[in-house]
C-alpha cells in the first residue's frame, strides 16, 4: 500500500532538477561568514602586498638612501606606522614583506601538498611491503625535529629565496602524506574501485579516477593549513634570522627585528606587522575549515 | 695576525660574577681570593675550534688564540695589556732578546717558568716551535715566503735556557722582534708525539736536520688533528702544556669553555676568580637575551640597539636601557685595519677584481663616513689603509684617503674604462687590455657581476654590507648577496683556503689585528704567498715595499700609501666596540685592550 502510494506520489509529482554538488559545497561553504571574512582579508592582503609596492613604492632596499630618513620613527603623517630601525617606512616594508611571505608560503605549501599527496596515494594504494616501507621512512622523518631540520639545511645550504621555497616545501610534506594514505588505503578496498580494478582498470587509472577524486576534500583541507603552516616556519626562521635574504625581508624577520627594538619602546614596529601576521594564519585555517565543510560528504543534499 | 671578528675591545675583558654575592655558583675552593666566575660572551657564531698553538691561517682567529690559547699557553714575548699595545716583559716565558753581529744574532733567554706537568719551559720549548716551523712552514698563520723565520734563519741551537738563532741575512729589531719572535708559543716535551701512545724527536731535534723535519711533520699531523677536534680539548696531554694562569676543565661542541686557575702558573698575576667561563652564541641577540637576564658578565651590544650614538669615535654614549642598571658600556680602539677581503684567484669576478680601477670604484662607492654614523652609531670609524689608526707617527706619517666617497668618481673610474651603465645594468662595451678597456678576461656585452658573502649575526653589519651593496647597485653592477657563520665565510669564501669559491668578496665583520706580527708590515697578509693572503692578492712593488721594512726600522708611510691606493682589500669602518661590563667587576688594567687579549686574571669582583 504504502509502495503504491509512494509510486503514485513519484509520478504524480513534477521531478526537481538536482542541485549541482560544486553550488551545494558554495552554499556551505558561503554559510561560513568567518570562512568569507577571512578569504576577503586574505585576497585584499594579497593584492595589496602585491600591488602596493609598485603603485606606492617606498624604499624597502637600498640602505644607502635610508640613511637619509629618521630611524625608529613614530608613526605620523608621512610615515604611518612609523619606520624601523633602519629607517624604512613601516607599512611599506608590511607590505613588502608579506610579497615574500605569502608567496614563499602558498609556493611551499604547494609542494608540500602535491608531495604529499602523491607520495601517500602511492603508499596507501600500493600498501603491502611498498607501504610498511614507505611509511617507515616517515615515521622516521617525523623523529626528527622540524625546526631543528630546517636550521641545519639552511645553514648548510644557505638561505636563498629558491631553497627557502624548496626545503619548506620538500620537508614539510610527511604528516600530509599519512592522511592521505589513509583516504587511499580506505579507497582502494571499495567497491567501486574494486569494480574498476576487476575491468582491468590499472592501477594509475584507479588512483586518477577514483581514489584521487575522493580524497579531495581532505587534500584541500590539508593543502591550506599547509600554506598556513609554511608561512608560519618561514616566519619561524625570520625570528631566528635564518629568514629571506637581506635586502629582502618576511614577515618573521620584520618581527624578529621589532622585537629587539620593542624594548626600546618602539611598538609601531612589533604590533602592526604581527597583527597583519597573526591575522593572515588565523584566516587561512578558518578558510580551510570551511572548505573541509564544503568537502564534507554528509553535509550534501541527496 | 689574527683574524678580527667584530668583537672588539670590550670582548677582551673579562669579568667576576655576581655570583659571588648571590653564593649561588662559587665553587668550593680554598683561599678566599678566588670567588666567583666570570662569564664572558663569545663572538656570535665565532667560538674556539682549534687549541694547538700552532696554527694555520684557517684558525688564525682572535677566537682561537688571544682569547682562548693564550689563556692557557703563553707565548715567548706578551704583547698588549690595556691599552699598550707593547710588549709585556713581565709576563713573557722568556727574558728580552738581544742582537748582535749586525743584527744577524739573536739571542734569548728563557725565564725557566714551569708547565702544568713540571717540566721548565727553557730552550728546548722553544726549540720545540722552531722546529716544527721549519719542518712546516706553510702551517703557520704569519708564514712569509723568504722573510723571517724559518726562511731567513741559517740555524738554531738550545740549550739549557738559552737559544741562539743565527739568521742569514741582518733584520731590524723591531720587525724581528714583533713579528717573528713574537709568534713563537713554547711548547712542552709532553707534546712531542705521533699518536697518544708514540713520542717522537722533534723538539729535541737539529734545527733543519732531515729527521728533526721529519719528526716534526709527524708530530705536527697528530698535533693538528687533535688541535681541531673539540673532544680532545681537555685531555691531559694540552693541559699538560699550559703555563698560563689559566686551565680548561670543560670544552663542548657548542663552544662553551670553563676555566680555572692554573696553581701551577709561574707569571706574576695569579687569576682572582675560581671560574672563567666563556659562553658561546650564535647571533648577536641571543647575546643580548643573556645580557638581559643577567646570564653573562662581559658581553657586547650590537650597536643597532642603542637609541643613542656615541657623541665622538672612541667616547661612550648613552647605554641601552636595558642593561643600563646593572652594566657599563664601554668602547676604545684596537691594533687593527678593517677589510673586506677581495679574491684573485679561480672566481668568477676575478677578471673585475683584478683590475685596479674596478677596486677604486668599489672603494669610492663605499660612504665610511655614514655608515659609521648611522650603522654603527659613531661606533665606528673610516678607514684607508692596511695600516691601524692608532699606528704611532713616528712609523706612518698620516695622509690623506685616496678614495674618498665619491659616486661620480666611481662611475666615471668605469665608464672611462670601457663599461657603459644601460638600464641599470653596467656591461663591457669596449673588450680588451688597452687604455680605455676593460681589461684582460673581461668579455663584450659581460656584465660587472660580484658574489659578495658576509658573516651573519650582527645588524649593524647588515645594514652596512646593505649600504654598501644599494651603492654599488646603483652603480650598476650585479651584486649576488649570501650570508654565512664567521668560519665559513674564511674557509669557503676565500680563495686561499678554498680555491674553488665562487666568491668574489668576503667580509668576516672584522679586519686584521696585529697580533702576533705586533710591527704592521703587514707581510703575513699582503705578501705573495703568505700565509694569511686570503685572497692570493700579488703584486712585486707591494712585495718590495714590504721587504725594504724588514731589514731597517724604515717608516711604514709608502707600504701604508701603497695598501690605500692599490686596494689589496676593500677598507670599510672599524668597529670600535660596544661592550658591556658588569658593574660589579672590577680590574686593574682598565677594560680596553687593543690587541684583544684576554687576561681575566686582572679582573676581580
Amino acid at each position: 500500500m504504502s509502495i503504491v502510494a509512494d509510486n503514485r506520489g513519484l509520478v504524480g509529482q513534477e521531478e526537481t532538477p538536482p542541485v549541482p554538488m560544486w553550488r551545494q559545497r558554495l552554499k556551505i561553504f558561503m554559510a561560513n561568514k568567518l570562512a568569507i571574512a577571512s578569504c576577503v582579508y586574505v585576497i585584499v592582503l594579497a593584492l595589496a602586498c602585491y600591488l602596493v609596492p609598485h603603485i606606492h613604492p617606498t624604499n624597502q632596499t637600498n640602505q644607502a638612501l635610508a640613511f637619509g630618513t629618521p630611524e625608529n620613527a613614530a608613526p605620523s603623517g608621512s610615515h604611518w606606522f612609523g619606520t624601523d630601525s633602519n629607517g624604512f617606512d613601516e607599512l611599506g616594508r608590511i607590505f613588502f614583506a608579506g610579497e615574500y611571505s605569502l608567496t614563499l608560503g602558498f609556493l611551499a605549501g604547494f609542494i608540500t601538498i602535491f608531495v604529499g599527496t602523491l607520495y601517500g596515494m602511492i603508499s596507501g594504494f600500493l600498501g603491502g611491503v611498498v607501504d610498511a616501507v614507505m611509511m617507515r621512512m616517515i615515521d622516521a622523518f617525523l623523529s626528527i625535529p622540524y625546526i631543528f631540520l630546517l636550521i641545519s639545511l639552511i645553514t648548510i645550504f644557505g638561505r636563498s629565496t629558491a631553497f627557502l621555497i624548496l626545503v619548506i616545501g620538500l620537508t614539510g610534506w610527511w604528516g600530509n602524506a599519512r592522511i592521505i594514505r589513509g583516504d587511499a588505503l580506505l579507497i582502494r578496498h571499495l567497491d567501486y574501485a574494486n569494480a574498476s580494478t576487476s575491468m582491468g582498470a590499472s592501477k594509475w587509472h584507479v588512483i586518477r579516477r577514483h581514489v584521487f577524486p575522493n580524497s579531495i576534500s581532505n587534500i584541500v583541507t590539508v593543502a591550506t593549513f599547509s600554506v598556513a603552516d609554511a608561512i608560519l616556519f618561514l616566519s619561524a626562521l625570520g625570528f631566528l634570522g635564518l629568514g629571506i635574504q637581506t635586502p629582502q625581508t618576511d614577515w618573521g624577520t620584520m618581527l624578529q627585528a621589532g622585537t629587539e627594538q620593542l624594548q626600546n619602546g618602539f611598538w609601531w614596529e612589533v604590533f602592526p606587522v604581527a597583527i597583519v601576521f597573526i591575522l593572515v594564519v588565523v584566516a587561512i585555517n578558518y578558510i580551510g575549515d570551511a572548505l573541509r565543510d564544503a568537502f564534507e560528504v554528509r553535509l550534501l543534499e541527496r | 695576525m689574527f683574524r678580527k671578528g667584530k668583537l672588539r675591545l670590550a670582548i677582551t675583558i673579562g669579568l667576576v660574577t655576581a655570583a659571588g654575592s648571590l653564593g649561588l655558583i662559587v665553587p668550593t675552593i680554598s683561599g678566599a681570593s678566588q670567588q666567583g666566575t666570570i662569564r664572558f660572551a663569545e663572538g656570535a657564531g665565532a667560538s674556539p675550534n682549534y687549541i694547538f698553538p700552532y696554527y694555520s691561517g684557517q684558525f688564525c682567529s682572535v677566537a682561537n688564540t688571544t682569547q682562548f690559547q693564550m689563556l692557557m699557553f703563553r707565548p715567548l714575548y706578551f704583547f698588549g695589556l690595556g691599552n699598550s699595545a707593547a710588549v709585556q716583559p713581565k709576563i713573557s716565558t722568556g727574558n728580552p732578546p738581544k742582537y748582535s753581529n749586525g743584527n744577524k744574532t739573536v739571542t734569548l733567554t728563557m725565564k725557566g717558568w714551569k708547565f702544568a706537568d713540571g717540566q721548565t719551559v727553557n730552550a728546548e720549548s722553544v726549540m720545540f716551535f722552531l722546529n716544527m716551523f721549519k719542518a712546516v712552514p706553510t702551517d703557520f698563520c704569519t708564514y712569509s715566503p723568504g722573510l723571517g723565520i724559518p726562511d731567513q734563519v741559517s740555524s738554531a741551537t738550545g740549550k739549557g735556557n738559552t737559544v741562539t738563532i743565527h739568521l742569514k741575512s741582518p733584520v731590524s729589531p723591531l720587525w724581528f722582534s714583533d713579528n717573528e719572535l713574537a709568534t713563537i708559543t713554547p711548547m712542552p716535551n709532553a707534546w712531542d708525539r705521533t699518536s697518544a701512545t708514540q713520542t717522537a724527536n722533534c723538539a729535541a731535534g737539529k734545527y733543519g736536520a732531515a729527521s728533526t723535519t721529519v719528526a716534526c711533520k709527524n708530530v705536527y699531523t697528530y698535533l693538528n688533528a687533535q688541535g681541531a677536534k673539540l673532544s680532545s680539548f681537555t685531555d691531559k696531554m694540552w693541559e699538560s702544556g699550559t703555563d698560563g694562569p689559566w686551565k680548561l676543565t670543560k670544552f663542548d661542541d657548542l663552544g662553551n669553555a670553563t676555566f680555572v686557575p692554573n696553581r701551577a702558573y709561574s707569571g706574576p698575576q695569579k687569576a682572582q676568580v675560581a671560574t672563567f667561563k666563556e659562553v658561546a652564541f650564535t647571533s648577536e641577540t641571543a647575546e643580548e637575551n643573556a645580557l638581559q637576564a643577567g646570564q653573562i658578565d662581559v658581553g657586547v651590544v650590537d650597536p643597532s640597539i642603542l637609541t643613542s650614538d656615541a657623541p665622538s669615535p672612541g667616547k661612550v654614549g648613552a647605554n641601552w636601557g636595558q642593561l643600563s642598571s646593572r652594566y657599563n658600556m664601554v668602547t676604545g680602539s684596537d691594533f687593527a685595519e678593517n677589510d673586506m677581503d677581495l679574491n684573485f684567484g679561480k672566481n668568477p669576478g676575478s677578471p673585475f677584481i683584478n683590475q685596479l680601477y674596478v677596486r677604486q670604484a668599489l672603494e669610492s662607492s663605499i660612504d665610511q663616513a655614514t655608515i659609521a654614523k648611522d650603522a654603527f652609531k659613531n661606533y665606528a670609524i673610516p678607514t684607508y689603509s692596511a695600516l691601524p689608526l692608532s699606528t704611532p707617527v713616528a712609523e706612518s706619517a698620516p695622509f690623506a684617503a685616496p678614495y674618498p666617497f665619491n659616486l661620480a668618481t666611481a662611475e666615471s673610474d668605469l665608464t672611462k674604462n670601457g663599461w657603459t651603465n644601460s638600464g641599470g645594468s653596467i656591461t663591457c662595451t669596449s673588450p680588451g687590455t688597452g687604455s680605455g678597456q676593460c681589461g684582460a678576461g673581461i668579455t663584450s656585452g659581460e656584465a660587472l657581476t660580484l658574489n659578495v658573502q658576509w658573516n651573519s649575526g650582527s645588524p649593524s653589519e647588515d645594514t652596512e654590507m646593505n649600504a654598501i651593496i644599494a651603492d654599488w647597485k646603483g652603480l650598476g653592477i650585479t651584486v649576488n648577496q649570501s650570508q654565512a657563520t664567521f668560519d665559513n665565510v674564511i674557509f669557503n669564501c676565500t680563495s686561499l683556503y678554498n680555491p674553488t669559491t665562487t666568491e668574489d668578496i668576503c667580509n668576516w665583520g672584522g679586519g686584521w689585528l696585529y697580533a702576533p706580527d705586533y710591527y704592521p708590515s703587514g707581510e703575513p697578509l699582503n705578501l705573495t704567498g703568505a700565509s694569511s693572503n686570503y685572497g692570493n692578492y700579488s703584486n712585486p712593488t707591494m712585495d718590495s715595499l714590504i721587504k725594504a721594512t724588514l731589514t731597517t726600522n724604515t717608516n711604514l708611510t709608502a707600504y701604508a700609501k701603497f695598501t690605500a691606493s692599490n686596494l689589496p682589500d676593500l677598507w670599510d669602518p672599524l668597529n670600535l666596540g660596544t661592550g658591556e661590563i658588569v658593574k660589579t667587576l672590577h680590574s686593574s688594567i682598565g677594560w680596553n685592550n687593543v690587541l684583544l687579549t684576554l687576561t681575566p686574571e686582572y679582573y676581580r669582583y
